[in-house]
């Protein structure tokens, strides 16, 4: 199990880093929308707006990001894949990779963003917590719905509607928590809410170990 | 033609909980004054909706083990009670802020949690009828279903205790279980809620018996 999941995760590494142009589609979005705040805000953005675009940015970049997870293996390869390997492995290993995607384009999208809009943020270490944990988060969320809408006929627009109201908790949690991380320097401060984005990843994830297998057999 | 005896219960605790609701005494509170007799139709509301909504994602449980096709049938007739219960609550919470809070809505945990959890049920209708293969519809609407339950127990459960709220008992606000929702309101809210409950599972018996003639007429 654990061995299918590692060979899956490198299929996708090795496979996307091939197809590059997608990650780099996704690195100019962010570049490009960070742009359009610097110029809207004209470089004078108050700290809650900073944090509220910054995770609305992410948001979309994330929902791209994962919207094309199962473009391949809910169609033509699916048969084969379903042979292979295990259908908790895929997911797992799904999971995984966008997790590692989001946490490196999310970063990223924090060093562009900072850039343009300037950095507010003072805890520094929290906050990267909160990024880390927090794409993970919304990577697990969005893998499963993205192997949820890959199954309609209409996947891209139906994946919007239905992440966005699952991930509003989520989100406001992750704004509530950069906003602690505006102002407070130590760590138990924002424990809290870290402490409920690491049980919301935990529950997500088992959450698309126990339901992918069904949507898997078709 | 045999009435099921948790109809006739469900009837007749609605049925006390309108008359008693409007005429017992209820404790005298400023600014809610008469307005807190809201509390046995508003919040019974939301009760009866969680029930439904938990109900619903039960049918879709067990549908997934065994794929039985009513059960997917059952879990969305619940759903959609459930969200009609919503709707209900929603207005009644609503006209009920406009005279207690000063306007229909306010930034609320409380009420951004029930536009959420609408929101995630709408979803769950507009997933259902984007797929036209009978059987991975049902098999993926009840993987949603089984998700959207889960995050909406997280959003209404969890983050209000996390901020504060005009709603009693969150943020300083007292809760009616602390003084004011005193044994002569408990007799009338706690049967209250057990009636919304029977009747709303009654209200998606019959939904679901609908759906399976309409089903069963266009087969022949």
């Amino acid at each position: 199990m654990l061995q299918q999941v590692k060979e899956l995760v490198l299929k996708d590494i090795r496979l996307n880093w091939r197809e590059r142009y997608a990650l780099y589609s996704m690195l100019l979005y962010v570049l490009s929308t960070s742009y359009v705040a610097y110029l809207s805000f004209e470089g004078v953005i108050n700290e809650s707006s900073w944090v509220a675009l910054f995770w609305i940015i992410v948001l979309f970049a994330a929902m791209n990001a994962s919207l094309q997870s199962f473009k391949r293996e809910l169609n033509y390869q699916a048969l084969f894949f379903y042979t292979l390997a295990d259908p908790r492995a895929i997911i797992l290993a799904k999971t995984l990779y966008n997790s590692g995607l989001l946490i490196v384009l999310t970063l990223i999208s924090y060093l562009i963003y900072s850039i343009f809009l300037g950095n507010p943020i003072t805890a520094n270490l929290s906050f990267i917590l909160c990024i880390v944990l927090g794409s993970s988060a919304l990577a697990s969320v969005l893998t499963l719905v993205a192997a949820i809408a890959s199954k309609t006929n209409n996947s891209a627009g139906l994946m919007a509607v239905l992440s966005m109201p699952l991930l509003f908790p989520l989100l406001l949690n992750l704004i509530k928590t950069s906003q602690i991380c505006l102002v407070e320097e130590e760590l138990f401060l924002a424990g809290n809410q870290i402490l409920f984005l690491a049980l919301l990843n935990i529950a997500c994830v088992l959450l698309s170990y126990l339901l992918f297998p069904y949507l898997w057999r078709d | 033609m045999q009435l099921k005896w948790w109809k006739i219960l469900g009837v007749l605790l609605v049925l006390y909980s309108i008359i008693a609701g409007l005429l017992m005494p209820v404790p005298h509170l400023d600014i809610l004054n008469e307005t807190i007799r809201n509390l046995y139709f508003h919040v019974t509301m939301w009760f009866g909706m969680i029930f439904l909504m938990l109900f619903s994602m039960i049918q879709s449980v067990r549908f997934l083990n065994g794929f039985d096709k009513t059960r997917d049938l059952k879990a969305e007739a619940l759903a959609s009670t459930g969200m009609f219960m919503a709707v209900l609550g929603l207005t009644t919470g609503m006209i009920w802020a406009q005279f207690t809070w000063g306007t229909f809505w306010v930034n609320d945990p409380k009420l951004n949690g029930t536009a959420v959890t609408m929101l995630i049920y709408l979803a769950y209708f507009i997933l259902r009828n984007s797929i036209e293969n009978e059987d991975s519809r049902a098999r993926v609407s009840a993987i949603y279903n089984i998700l959207a339950f889960v995050m909406m127990i997280v959003f209404i459960g969890v983050l209000p205790r996390m901020t504060d709220s005009l709603h009693p008992g969150n943020g300083g606000n007292p809760a009616f279980g602390n003084y004011d929702l005193n044994s002569s309101m408990r007799m009338v809210f706690y049967p209250a809620v057990i009636g919304w409950i029977l009747v709303g599972s009654w209200i998606a018996q019959l939904r679901f018996r609908i759906k399976v003639l309409e089903i069963n007429k266009e087969n022949k």
